[in-house]
């Protein structure tokens, strides 16, 4: 009885009026105009990440006075205010899950916009707190290259103009896939050491590492063939064959997901598994690896010295560990990526335009990131279910390890770099040529036709991809006695 | 209403005990519907934050499309009728019809006023072309808000909108990448030229080309929460300009000069939501 409290003289059950005094409300309009103009001029200073609190901040005072003067809760019974709050409460509640969420899905939001591409939007963010920001006036000249006398950075004296298109075209594939290869980090217990690369590197073409002396990582992986052997499937132990396509090791330290069916995420699980596969090379366990490299004498001071201090290096996982060091320095990059970093013309037209169609016809929402896949599994035959040529075999992809329905026929999206050279093509290498392939990948995951024309545009694309193997890189090494 | 039931105002209800309870009772129920009108816009205000988080170029760069100047003035518009309509709640408490007249006529001015600018600013946007979904095709050749697409905005823009992802707890992937070269290069393997060349390659690019206003994809967005949250808003007004046209007309009549002004409170109570929900909506789509 919030009135009574002030008309003690009156009878109960009859209502007296609290008349807000003038001088009060015309304080509160006088408030509520000056803190408009305010937020108006706050608006136009940067506050950096304190623009939306400060601006939600003076919101709340309005809006505070509104409702306890101008809407009388100052003078109401107590619950109204109740009822109020409570309301925006259950908003505050709503802001504060939804925040929750967005923290861990931003980067699904827009398959496009990936994550690299958001880790470099943070590193700018973080250059311009250490105020390394580029200046605003220079951001004008490149924006507005006419109004600073034409010259911007693109136009240097005497090259030949760039085609704008193709410029665009760059640019819109940096910012789609975000950073191109770097250097492939190191995992935290395994820091590569110019020792650890060399002994990777015999290990890597290490026949002795299988059942019958004669198959290494290089029999199916082989440097000098961009990584690949160019067999549907690769021939193993006693020739038998798996049922999946040998996958490239070159840029393979820059995916997240190892296999086809992403059962292993490091170089080193990856390596791992090969070995003791009866049907690749052969060796009945992990002891008898060890067992055959300790025969070769020549490997014991070579894994002391690329693990110095342990007693006994002879373990299976230091022989990972080496292979999967050895394999972070196979990084190879392409024209595409000389491309996307300013030099035009190291595309042609109609492989840029390759790009954009590329990219529209929908394959980037998979394809990205620095090596265009390799970090994701999809499901194959997405839009339009698939059937592989090879019926004798159903390859349900990821189902087989996890055993969750969900999981059928999903596979590793592969990698596209030296894609035009890593045929045949699909998880089990039943597509012969990249314009097949394509075409499907079109057709079953994004529900698109694709005519020749433009099938020869995204191959001439694709093409762009591959990079230039170095003969010493891919030269078999001395391997010890 | 109408029934005397013996206390001796035509105003109470038969089912109130008093006039205080029937106050007290119609103030309540009013509250809880103005509850439920501030969920209502709570889920729009949820869409706006999923929004924004999720595409802060996008709320930045499609600010330029709105007039600031009119959303002031509408602002100061939507306060001062809402101070009208607390005075026309006190000239109703000190049974001043003439007094109450004027300010119910001034709060339903206000709101006209309200409306002719916010139909100023959608008929622009209508015919540029700035509207929601596939319907956002404006010329981007022309600046739209020439004064807000000088080359101080787009300065501000481009230093402004990291900040909103300001979190550098992502940059181990790039810090990773930088040292360990030396190491390669010792090593008595081949190193592959290619590496040799990847500090370029993991350097940001040049700050411009992100805040290209062709590269800022998905600038519909904005205008779609825009539509959603000031239509609705929109409708709120005409809603409590015909509230209020109907309390003026009963207040013409003299149905408050006893001094029950119930429905006055509870009308005025109505317009200072539309005023509330207002000073949110103007610096979060005005004020970006």
């Amino acid at each position: 009885m919030a009135d009574t409290d002030h008309h003690h003289d009156h009878p109960p059950g009859e209502h007296h009026p609290h008349v807000v005094p003038m001088s009060l409300l015309i304080s509160v309009i006088t408030a509520l105009m000056a803190l408009t103009v305010i937020t108006v001029l706050a608006a136009k200073v940067d506050l950096g990440a304190m623009n939306v609190p400060v601006a939600i901040a003076i919101a709340t005072v309005k809006g505070t006075l509104v409702a306890a003067f101008f809407m009388h809760l100052r003078w109401d019974k107590p619950f109204n205010t109740i009822i109020l709050i409570t309301s925006i409460g259950m908003l505050a509640l709503f802001l504060l899950i939804a925040s929750m969420d967005l923290e861990a899905v931003q980067y699904q939001m827009d398959p496009n916009f990936s994550k690299e591409g958001m880790q470099l939007l943070r590193q700018e963010a973080a250059e311009q707190k250490a105020g390394k920001a580029v200046p605003a006036e220079e951001i004008h000249s490149v924006l507005y290259p006419k109004e600073h006398g034409g010259e911007s950075h693109s136009g240097e004296h005497g090259a030949a103009p760039v085609d704008e298109e193709m410029k665009t075209a760059a640019m819109d594939a940096k910012f789609t896939l975000g950073p191109l290869l770097g250097k492939p980090s190191d995992p935290a217990n395994n820091a590569s050491t110019p020792e650890k690369i060399t002994l990777g590197k015999m290990l890597y073409f290490e026949g002795r590492l299988s059942k019958s002396n004669q198959i290494s990582c290089n029999s199916c992986h082989q440097l000098d063939k961009y990584g690949v052997d160019g067999e549907k499937t690769s021939p193993g132990h006693e020739g038998k064959r798996g049922e999946r396509n040998s996958p490239t090791v070159y840029n393979a330290a820059f995916h997240s997901l190892q296999f086809w069916d992403a059962r292993a995420d490091s170089l080193e699980e990856q390596a791992k598994g090969p070995i003791l596969n009866p049907i690749e090379m052969g060796m009945p366990s992990e002891g008898s690896v060890l067992e055959r490299l300790k025969e070769i004498k020549g490997y014991a001071p070579l894994f002391q010295a690329a693990f110095p201090g342990e007693e006994d290096p002879f373990n299976y996982e230091n022989v990972v560990k080496a292979i999967g060091a050895f394999e972070r320095t196979l990084v190879m990059r392409a024209p595409f990526d000389d491309w996307v970093e300013g030099k035009h013309d190291a595309l042609t037209k109609e492989q840029a335009e390759g790009y954009l169609l590329f990219k529209s016809t929908g394959c980037t929402q998979c394809h990205t990131g620095p090596t265009l896949g390799g970090n994701d599994l999809k499901k194959l035959g997405d839009r339009v279910p698939y059937q592989s040529d090879n019926v004798e075999v159903e390859d349900l992809g990821r189902y087989a390890v996890t055993k969750k329905e969900g999981d059928k026929y999903f596979f590793k999206v592969p990698s596209l770099r030296n894609v035009a050279k890593t045929g045949p093509y699909f998880h089990d290498g039943s597509i012969a040529t990249l314009e097949q392939a394509v075409k499907l990948m079109a057709k079953h995951q994004l529900d698109k036709e694709l005519d020749d024309e433009a099938t020869k545009k995204i191959v001439a694309f694709l093409e762009s991809l591959t990079g230039t193997i170095d003969p010493v890189l891919a030269k078999p090494p001395a391997l010890p006695k | 209403m109408g029934h005397d039931h013996g206390h001796g105002d035509q105003n109470l209800a038969h089912h109130f005990d008093n006039m205080q309870q029937q106050f007290e009772a119609g103030k309540l129920g009013m509250w809880l519907f103005l509850a439920t009108e501030v969920l209502l816009f709570a889920g729009l205000f949820c869409a706006y934050t999923v929004y924004r988080y999720t595409h802060p170029e996008v709320f930045k760069h499609a600010s330029q499309f709105l007039d600031t100047k009119w959303g002031f003035i509408n602002t100061l518009v939507l306060l001062a009728s809402s101070f009208t309509a607390a005075l026309a709640v006190r000239a109703a408490q000190t049974k001043n019809r003439q007094l109450l007249i004027q300010m119910l006529a001034a709060t339903i001015l206000g709101a006209c006023g309200f409306l002719v600018i916010k139909y100023i600013e959608y008929s622009h946007k209508f015919h540029e072309n700035i509207l929601w979904g596939v319907r956002f095709d404006p010329d981007l050749e022309k600046p739209v808000m020439p004064d807000k697409a000088d080359a101080g905005e787009t300065a501000a823009a481009a230093s402004e909108k990291p900040q909103l992802l300001s979190d550098a707890s992502e940059l181990d992937y790039v810090a990773a990448s930088q040292p360990g070269q030396d190491l390669v290069q010792q090593a008595n393997v081949a190193v592959p030229p290619t590496i040799a060349m990847t500090d370029q390659a993991t350097k940001a690019p040049d700050l411009p080309e992100y805040y290209d206003p062709q590269k800022i994809r998905n600038v519909h967005i904005f205008f779609g929460i825009y539509f959603c949250m000031t239509g609705l808003h929109g409708l709120h007004v005409i809603i409590g300009m015909i509230v209020l046209t109907w309390l003026l007309a009963r207040a013409v009549r003299g149905d408050f000069d006893s001094g029950y002004y119930l429905p006055i409170d509870l009308g005025a109570l109505y317009w200072h939501l539309v005023d509330l929900i207002w000073i949110y909506l103007f610096p979060l789509l005005y004020l970006i």
